[in-house]
C-alpha cells in the first residue's frame, strides 16, 4: 500500500487516553 | 554546529535555560527544603501536571532523542512500532499501581525507596541492600547520561566537552541542594515542555522538509529497501518485548518508584495517566519516524555514527534561534533525568543509611545536610568519569538499571499487594533478583536473552519465585501489622495531608 505501523503507534495512544479518560470520568462519579 | 551569530543566539538561550533552573532551585529552598519531608517529598503534594511531566521525564533521558532516532535510522520502518508497549503500559501502569504504592508509604510514614522496603519487611538488612545497589549503579548510568548530554552540548554550541560535562551536571547538583524534590519536579516540568516543543519542532519541521509517510518511505527504500520490512530481522516477539521490558523497569527504579509516594491524590493519577499517554506518544513515537527521516534525508551517511543524525536534522531544519531551543531540549532531557537519579542517591546515603544506622539521632538539618554532600561528592565522581575513558564504566553503564530494577522490583509490588512476604523473603528476594539479573548478564555477554527473556526479566522472576518459597518457610511479619496496611483505614488515610507545615524549620 502492509503501512500499518504508521497507525498502530498513534492509535494505541489515543486508545490509551481514552481509557485514562474514561477512568477519570468514573473516578468523577463514583470517587474509585 | 552553529555558527558566528547563531552560535552566540545559541548560548544566551542556554544561559536563559540554568538561569531559570537554578532560580527555581532558590525558590523551593525558600519554601520547600527546611525540613526532610519538604526536602524529599514537597509535602507529598504534587498534582497531576507537575506528577506527570516529573514521571515523564525522569523516565525518558538525552538518549530518546540522540540514541531512539539514531537507532530507527539504522533499523529502519519497523521501529515505528516498537514504542508502542512503553506508551500503552507506562500510563496504565499508573493507574493500577500508583494508589497502592501511596497508601503504603503513607501507613508506613515512608519517604524513600529503601525506608519503604525496610519498613514494610521490618528489615534494616534490605535496606542496606537497596542503598548500596543504588549508589553503586546509579554512578555509571549518570555518567552516560551526561556523556551523551555533554556531547550533543559540546558538538553543536561549540563549548569544549568539559564545559558541557560541568554545565549538564553541576547545574543539575545545584539547584537539588538548594531545593530538593521540589526543584526536581518544578525544573522537570520545563524540561518535560521543552523535550516535547523539541521533538515535535523536529517532526513537523521534516514533514514539511523531507516530505510524508510516502516520501520517507521512498527515501528509505532508495537508501536500503531491506529497512521497509517490519518486524524485520527482530521478529515481532523482540520488537515488542524489548519496549515491554523498558515499560515495566519503573517499577523497581527508585527515582521513579519515589514520585509515587508523592501525590496529592487520586484525580492526580487518572489526570496524569492522560497527560502522560499523550506525552510520550508524542516523544516516543516521533522519535522513530524522526529516526526514519533522517535516514530518507541523509542517506547512509552517518550508518557508522547514527548519534550524529539527530544534532544534523536540527542543524539543518534550524539554522536559527528554534535550532538552539531544540538543543537545549536534549539538554533538559538529560538534566532532568540526572536530577532524579541524583537525588535518589544522596538520600540513599543521608536518610537510609546516615540517620539509619550511623546517627540516629541526627536532626533534619543535619541529615539534609548529609543528603546534600553527598549529592555533591557523586556528582564529582561523575563528573570524573565522564572525563576518562573507563571500559569498566561503560560496561556497567550497559545493565546498571537492569541490576538496580531487578533487586527492588519485587519487594515494591510486594509490599502493596501480598500478604505473605516475610523479611528473609524479601531480603532473599533482592539478593537473588540482583544477583541472578547480574549472573544473566554475565553467562550472556552483550544482554542476550535467556530462553527469550531479557536478563531483567529472567531475574526478576527468580526473585519472584525466591520471594514466595523462602517466605512460605519462614517466620511470618505480625499479623496486625500486615492486616493494618491493607485496612480500611489505611484506605482511608492514603492521601492525608501531610503533617508537616511548609516552610517551617526543625
Amino acid at each position: 500500500i502492509f503501512y500499518l505501523g504508521w497507525f498502530v503507534g498513534p492509535i494505541l495512544t489515543v486508545l490509551t487516553a481514552a481509557y485514562c479518560t474514561y477512568r477519570y470520568v468514573k473516578y468523577l462519579k463514583t470517587g474509585d | 554546529m552553529l555558527s558566528g551569530s547563531l552560535e552566540v543566539i545559541g548560548l544566551i538561550v542556554l544561559a536563559i535555560y540554568i538561569i531559570g533552573m537554578l532560580g527555581i532551585g532558590v525558590y523551593c529552598n525558600k519554601k520547600y527544603a527546611n525540613n526532610l519531608s519538604g526536602f524529599l517529598t514537597g509535602g507529598r503534594n504534587l498534582g497531576p501536571w507537575v506528577f506527570a511531566l516529573t514521571y515523564g521525564s525522569t523516565y525518558l533521558s538525552a538518549s530518546t532523542f540522540i540514541g531512539n532516532t539514531g537507532t530507527a535510522y539504522k533499523a529502519g520502518m519497523a521501529y515505528l512500532m516498537m514504542p508502542v508497549a512503553q506508551v500503552v503500559l507506562l500510563p496504565l501502569g499508573l493507574i493500577f499501581f500508583s494508589h497502592g504504592l501511596r497508601r503504603v508509604s503513607v501507613r508506613l510514614n515512608a519517604m524513600t525507596l529503601p525506608e519503604y522496603i525496610s519498613k514494610r519487611f521490618k528489615s534494616n538488612f534490605a535496606s542496606i541492600i537497596a542503598s548500596v545497589v543504588i549508589i553503586i549503579f546509579m554512578v555509571p548510568y549518570m555518567v552516560g547520561v551526561i556523556k551523551g548530554g555533554a556531547l550533543s552540548l559540546a558538538s553543536l554550541l561549540g563549548l569544549s566537552y568539559e564545559v558541557a560535562v560541568f554545565l549538564v551536571a553541576g547545574v543539575a547538583c545545584v539547584y537539588l541542594i538548594f531545593g530538593g524534590y521540589m526543584a526536581r519536579c518544578y525544573t522537570d516540568v520545563i524540561q518535560g515542555l521543552l523535550m516535547a516543543f523539541g521533538m515535535l519542532a523536529v517532526l513537523v519541521a521534516g514533514f514539511f522538509i523531507v516530505g510524508g509517510p510516502t516520501e520517507i518511505a521512498a527515501g528509505v527504500a532508495a537508501s536500503d529497501p531491506a529497512l521497509l520490512e517490519t518486524p524485520g530481522p527482530m521478529g515481532w516477539s523482540n520488537l515488542f518485548l524489548f519496549s515491554a521490558v523498558y515499560a515495566l523497569t519503573p517499577w523497581g527504579l527508585p527515582q521513579l518508584v519515589q514520585t509515587n509516594f508523592t501525590i496529592k491524590d487520586k484525580k492526580t493519577i487518572y489526570v496524569s495517566s492522560i497527560v502522560l499517554s499523550i506525552w510520550l506518544g508524542a516523544i516516543l513515537i516521533g522519535s522513530m519516524i524522526i529516526g526514519n527521516m533522517g535516514r530518507a534525508y541523509f542517506g547512509d551517511q552517518f550508518i557508522d555514527n547514527p548519534d550524529l543524525v539527530f544534532p544534523n536534522l536540527v542543524l539543518t531544519f534550524f539554522p536559527n534561534i528554534l535550532g538552539a531551543v531544540v538543543i537545549v531540549a536534549v539538554i533538559a532531557a538529560a538534566m532532568s533525568t540526572i536530577d532524579g537519579v541524583l537525588m535518589t542517591s544522596g538520600s540513599a546515603f543521608g536518610v537510609d543509611i546516615y540517620k539509619k544506622f550511623i546517627r540516629k539521632d541526627a536532626s533534619e538539618k543535619q541529615t539534609i545536610l548529609v543528603s546534600n554532600i553527598t549529592m555533591f561528592v557523586i556528582i564529582a565522581v561523575v563528573i570524573v568519569g565522564s572525563f576518562m575513558e573507563l571500559p569498566m564504566l561503560s560496561y556497567l553503564n550497559s545493565y546498571a538499571f537492569s541490576v538496580i530494577a531487578g533487586t527492588l522490583v519485587v519487594p515494591v509490588f510486594a509490599g502493596v499487594y501480598s500478604k505473605k512476604g516475610t523479611t528473609a523473603g524479601c531480603v532473599a528476594s533482592m539478593l537473588a533478583g540482583g544477583l541472578g539479573t547480574l549472573f544473566f548478564y554475565m553467562v550472556m555477554p552483550g544482554g542476550n536473552y535467556i530462553l527469550g527473556c531479557p536478563p531483567f526479566v529472567s531475574g526478576a522472576i527468580v526473585s519472584t519465585i525466591v520471594f514466595f518459597v523462602v517466605s512460605k518457610y519462614t517466620q511470618p511479619l505480625p499479623e496486625a501489622f500486615v492486616e493494618d496496611l491493607f485496612s480500611k483505614e489505611a484506605e482511608e488515610g492514603a492521601y492525608a495531608s501531610e503533617n508537616i507545615e511548609i516552610g517551617s524549620e526543625k
